[in-house]
């Protein structure tokens, strides 16, 4: 049985709606109304959404606004973001910062990458210097949209996951990974603008992988990370460790003698450096692990389960996490590799596409899609309910 | 309950109310998430299709009533 939640709903009578470019204008107009709703109560807010973009720092303006808590310090309005017709550049970042995203069935969603204007005639250290921080902030940007979106691109894995060996049967290929089931299944589902999106994510995954590996091979590594729980441990030495063996790998990578750190070298370290960064604060703020407690039933196997509960009661939760973040890392590393991707040139998104790729939670229309809300607005029949354990007969 | 208290339950209650859904959709379908969306998206077509039933059962009775004044 479905039952329809209000968390999963747009609602346009407490809805504010963002048009035209997203600017300061925007903001101020919007503001008394947003005041106003999060005084009225907590409720969710619905964002109507159809802009062509504008000013990122007036978009997170407006997003830090809705997101605002009050002076009793109560947990922000839940936001609920439509997108009606058209969500671009920073109205798709919008978009995509909902708790809850939709898109109406025609509408469409493009991602780029940060773009500036500069008025002053250029010099080859002015276009060097801009060219630096707009990678630096597409990298930011990345890494954002990253951490915003990636429990619906979890999601749709554990959704998909189950047809994964069905997947390798069809393709006849028994070895593909569980990762490689997943984007090819993704393929089948997407536009040709989207392809191309994830064969450039892809690439930049490949990377990722080989980097993954070696910095999670080091025992020194893992040491200094299982020891960050310990009052005074210092996390500027797990950087260290984690510099020094990026700078192995960048050197052992490039092997052409003209190649130095001075440009490509320190960019590229910069930016692994960030990702690896991100992972751990991920892993550490334990986002990753709420994902795995609230998933991991569907991931771990029978033979897992046995394993865990030979184990005394203290020590289950940490096996049954340490069986399921080597399934989720991968998934990680492909998502921010893709949320790169999308700064990476203009991607023209159907509404389908931003759905399949985890950027959005639904599609008007599209009920045969595999939606959260539908999980969460799921209420077992009285038929459908496990039958409950007989009592014991007496004699 | 104060404001805050209050806010603080609901924001706990969608996560939590998830987590519930969640580990029932386990109990009844296993792993297999796909067989949960196949019957969840059938549930929904017979509730549309009731729906439109009862807008028809509805428009007929209207129908009917005005005929009779």
């Amino acid at each position: 049985m479905i039952v329809p939640d209000r968390n999963f709903r747009p609602n346009p009578t407490r809805a504010v709606f963002v048009q035209g470019t997203i600017d300061q204008q925007l903001v101020d107009r919007l503001l008394p109304r947003i005041l106003l709703l999060q005084d009225q109560s907590r409720d969710p807010i619905t964002v109507y959404i159809d802009s062509r973009g504008g000013h990122p720092a007036s978009g997170e303006l407006l997003l830090n606004l809705l997101t605002s808590s009050n002076q009793d310090s109560a947990s922000p309005c839940r936001t609920i973001t439509v997108v009606t017709s058209r969500a671009a550049s920073t109205a798709a970042d919008l978009l995509s910062s909902g708790d809850y995203a939709i898109a109406f069935a025609d509408s469409s969603v493009l991602y780029h990458g940060v773009r500036t204007l500069f008025g002053d005639p250029l010099t080859v250290e002015a276009a060097s210097f801009v060219a630096e921080s707009l990678k630096v902030s597409n990298d930011q940007f990345a890494i954002k949209l990253a951490r915003r979106s990636n429990k619906r691109f979890f999601f749709r894995y554990i959704a998909m996951r189950g047809d994964f060996d069905a997947y390798r049967t069809k393709t006849a290929k028994p070895q593909l990974s569980q990762l490689g089931c997943f984007i090819g299944m993704l393929r089948e589902r997407i536009s040709q603008a989207a392809i191309q999106v994830v064969g450039q994510a892809e690439a930049r995954n490949r990377r990722y992988e080989s980097l993954s590996a070696k910095l999670w091979n080091s025992r020194t590594l893992n040491k200094q990370i299982d020891r960050l729980d310990q009052p005074g441990y210092r996390l500027a030495r797990v950087q260290a460790t984690m510099l020094k063996i990026m700078i192995d790998f960048e050197l052992a990578n490039n092997t052409d003698p003209a190649w130095t750190f001075v440009r490509e070298g320190t960019g590229q370290l910069r930016d692994d450096f960030m990702l690896f960064h991100e992972y751990l604060g991920h892993n550490q703020s334990g986002h990753l692990d709420d994902l795995c407690r609230t998933w991991g039933a569907f991931v771990l196997t029978d033979q897992d389960n046995q394993q865990i509960l030979t184990l005394p009661e203290p020590e289950r939760e940490e096996a049954r996490l340490a069986k399921l973040r080597p399934e989720f890392l991968p998934l990680w590393l492909f998502f921010v590799a893709l949320c790169h991707a999308l700064q990476e040139g203009e991607n023209d998104l159907t509404a389908l596409d931003a759905f399949w790729l985890g950027l959005i939670d639904e599609v008007v229309g599209q009920p045969d899609l595999p939606i959260l809300r539908l999980v969460s607005e799921f209420k077992p029949d009285p038929a459908q309910q496990p039958a409950p354990a007989l009592p014991p007969t007496s004699s | 309950m104060s404001k805050q208290d209050s806010a603080a339950v609901q924001t706990v209650e969608v996560e939590e109310r998830l987590s519930q859904a969640v580990q029932a959709i386990y109990e009844i379908y296993g792993r297999n998430l796909s067989a949960f969306f196949r019957d969840a998206q059938s549930q929904l077509k017979y509730d549309e299709a009731h729906t439109d039933m009862k807008v028809v059962q509805q428009a007929a009775m209207a129908q009917l009533s005005r005929d009779s004044t």
